[in-house]
């Protein structure tokens, strides 16, 4: 199913709570109406898109399409992929082959009028440590032609506090956050986050998954999220799209994953003698109905498991690695 | 504004179109799109509210400012460029450590022109003024070849590079911003060095307009000669810990070599033909031409100042440089990503030696 980002996109009359609201308002209106065939053109679009260095098959035809104010969420072991990838899209890396759009330009081409429609957060910033941060975040204004208010944009992520402050000072959580401004500062319509979150309390994280909702919601900033924690891509995706070996195995919302996936539902419940039992079934409705007539009553300890995005996730990995691959499933356990 | 597109379609049909219109009008009208940015994040943030808090999500008019359709122009990277320059020469003054290693140069400098006694061989020209001319020369030649290649590789290390890559026409806005920062070092350097050299230690200056110009062309061509060449090295050196211990050792040698410190007829024939290649022994030559009296020409290695010669070899190592800097530069830019910037930190922490 394609995700119909219109419909979510909130009516004019119940704008978010909070004076901080009036940034979120559309730079684009143009784009913002739904007009005939929008939803038919993908922001983000490749077909076959392959990758090789140096005889190795990194990329091997992947799909994916992203429409208007969608949140994907791409998941995938270490080395399936995901940062090349990314990489490809935002126009940093050449491909091998396949077809590759994103908002109607090649990347490999883009220019600088396309390059101001984009917006980027990766982890491994530490630039411009010295310059002050409402400095830093005025001065990459001044490179759009359209941009955010900076000092409404600190009042956004929370560092109006620290706006004189040092880059270099400020704490790791703040530092990303100041990425995440420095990202959107240029009212991009499209928004790579790469691991955005990694550091962060949970609180911080919390606000930023509001804050994101919100982009994508009100402004209908498409955001292609790369994440290693599950329940992050699983709060905050519409679909979540599964690369492992070079190609996209799966890509859904969780529940269609965890369909297509065929992982199990657990049911627990305690037998007579008082041992707890555990069964996993694709029908768990269906053995619970068994365990109600053999027991002719209440269950005592009943408790009935859906499949996690963290199993389907597992199960698919260990699928197309034939379960060899534990080093990756045990990092995603610790996440 | 009169510079825009009415409004957007879907992507396909209006990223090519938003784009060509860019290009074409990129350049003409690069001023205007300068003012509209600035209207955009000057004070006028209550407009901009305004602007934009009536607009539902579907709504029109989200324009800063009030009436017209959307912007889309890119600003040109002059303006930013300048701004970004201006930023970090204030950054540089604010900077305690960068501006003590700066100050140290004339402080190592003052002290030696003041011990030092006697003339340049065969002149009546007490020797600290070749000493000044010399040091004035090495600064111009340090900053292009020893802190511009630091720089640039420090931040292509810190992410600074990619954030401009990321940024529409920031890598242009980036190199105008370092020559006004280098400009800046270079200009207060010298003012520095000469002004302190004249007032402290009865150091030289230029007498007569003639050799106020050979200063000045001296200094720009000389400027020319090393930055873009520092430019190139910076964009292809490993990172800033090697980095230093790389560009050190020759610029060391080059200094002893050239004559900037001592009389250069004092070494060997062979050493001075090599230090002849490059192009501190001409900065350093030309300003010495500028700085000291016409007579002590005769202290030269040729007995003359040689100016034209000054010009050839600083012009063919300007040449040389461009040719170098900007596809090595160029090169440096495209290979960016977040990827390889991860990796290089990986391997900076690995050694120990991650900047702090």
């Amino acid at each position: 199913m394609r995700p119909q980002p219109h419909t979510r996109t909130l009516p004019a009359s119940s704008p978010p709570a909070g004076p901080s609201a009036a940034p979120f308002a559309p730079a684009d209106p143009g784009h913002g109406s739904a007009g005939p065939g929008a939803a038919g053109h993908p922001v983000v679009s490749a077909r076959g898109l392959t990758m090789a260095y140096g005889g190795v098959d990194v990329l091997r035809g992947v799909d994916l399409e992203l429409y208007r104010g969608e949140i994907l969420a791409l998941l995938g072991p270490n080395g399936a992929g995901k940062t090349t990838t990314v990489e490809i899209l935002e126009g940093f890396r050449q491909r091998s082959g396949g077809e590759v759009g994103v908002l109607g330009a090649d990347p490999a081409r883009g220019d600088d009028t396309w390059r101001g429609r984009i917006g980027l957060v990766l982890q491994s910033w530490r630039d411009h440590r010295r310059w002050r941060v409402a400095e830093l975040l005025g001065h990459f204004a001044t490179y759009y032609p359209e941009p955010r208010d900076p000092a409404e944009l600190l009042a956004l992520v929370g560092l109006t506090g620290q706006a004189g402050q040092q880059v270099e000072r400020l704490s790791g959580g703040q530092r990303r956050r100041l990425d995440v401004a420095l990202g959107i500062v240029g009212r991009p319509e499209l928004l790579f986050l790469d691991e955005p979150t990694t550091g962060f309390d949970p609180e911080a994280r919390r606000e930023f998954h509001v804050l994101v909702e919100r982009l994508a919601r009100e402004e209908g900033v498409t955001v292609l999220l790369t994440t290693h924690d599950l329940a992050e891509a699983e709060r905050l995706a519409d679909r979540i799209a599964m690369l492992v070996g070079g190609r996209i195995r799966a890509c859904g919302t969780p529940s269609e994953l965890a369909r297509r996936a065929a992982a199990q539902a657990e049911v627990r419940w305690t037998d007579e003698d008082g041992t707890p039992r555990r069964e996993r079934t694709a029908d768990p409705s269906q053995l619970v109905w068994e365990l109600h007539r053999a027991v002719d009553g209440p269950i005592p300890g009943l408790e009935v498991r859906r499949p996690t995005l963290e199993d389907t996730y597992l199960h698919m990995v260990h699928q197309e690695d034939g379960g060899t691959d534990t080093a990756a499933n045990g990092e995603v356990r610790t996440v | 504004m009169r510079n825009t597109q009415a409004s957007h379609g879907t992507p396909a049909a209006d990223g090519p179109a938003a784009a060509a219109e860019a290009d074409e009008a990129h350049e003409a009208d690069a001023v205007d799109a300068v003012d509209t940015v600035s209207a955009a994040v000057g004070a006028d943030g209550a407009a901009e509210v305004a602007g934009v808090a009536g607009a539902g999500p579907v709504g029109g008019g989200g324009v800063p400012g009030g009436a017209g359709p959307p912007r889309r122009r890119v600003p040109g990277p002059w303006r930013t460029g300048l701004l970004r320059g201006v930023i970090e020469l204030r950054l540089l003054l604010r900077n305690p450590k960068e501006m003590s290693g700066h100050l140290l140069n004339v402080a190592i400098a003052l002290p030696i022109a003041a011990y030092i006694s006697g003339k340049v061989p065969g002149t009546s020209t007490p020797i600290s003024h070749l000493v000044i001319a010399g040091f004035a020369a090495y600064l111009l030649f340090q900053i292009g070849l020893v802190t511009l290649p630091q720089m640039l590789v420090t931040e292509r290390e810190e992410g600074v590079l990619l954030r401009l890559r990321a940024t529409p026409r920031g890598i242009p806005a980036y190199l105008v911003a370092k020559c006004l920062l280098i400009l800046g070092m270079a200009l207060g350097n010298l003012v520095l060095l000469i002004g302190a050299g004249a007032l402290l230690v009865d150091g030289p200056l230029p007498h007569g307009p003639g050799d106020w110009l050979t200063l000045l062309w001296v200094t720009t061509l000389g400027l020319l000669a090393v930055v873009p060449l520092g430019a190139a090295i910076g964009a292809v050196l490993p990172n800033p810990r090697e980095a230093l211990a790389l560009i050190m050792l020759p610029t060391m040698g080059l200094l002893v070599t050239s004559g900037a410190v001592f009389p250069i007829t004092a070494l060997p024939t062979a050493v001075q033909q090599v230090a002849s290649a490059f192009p501190l022994k001409w900065m350093a030559q030309g300003l010495r031409s500028a700085l000291l009296p016409d007579a002590a020409r005769a202290g030269e290695p040729a007995g003359a100042w040689e100016l034209p010669m000054v010009a050839l070899v600083l012009t063919g190592w300007a040449v040389l440089g461009f040719l170098l800097a900007i596809p090595l530069l160029r090169r440096a830019a495209r290979r960016e990503s977040g990827s390889r910037l991860t990796a290089r930190q990986d391997k900076a922490a690995q050694s120990g030696a991650a900047a702090a």
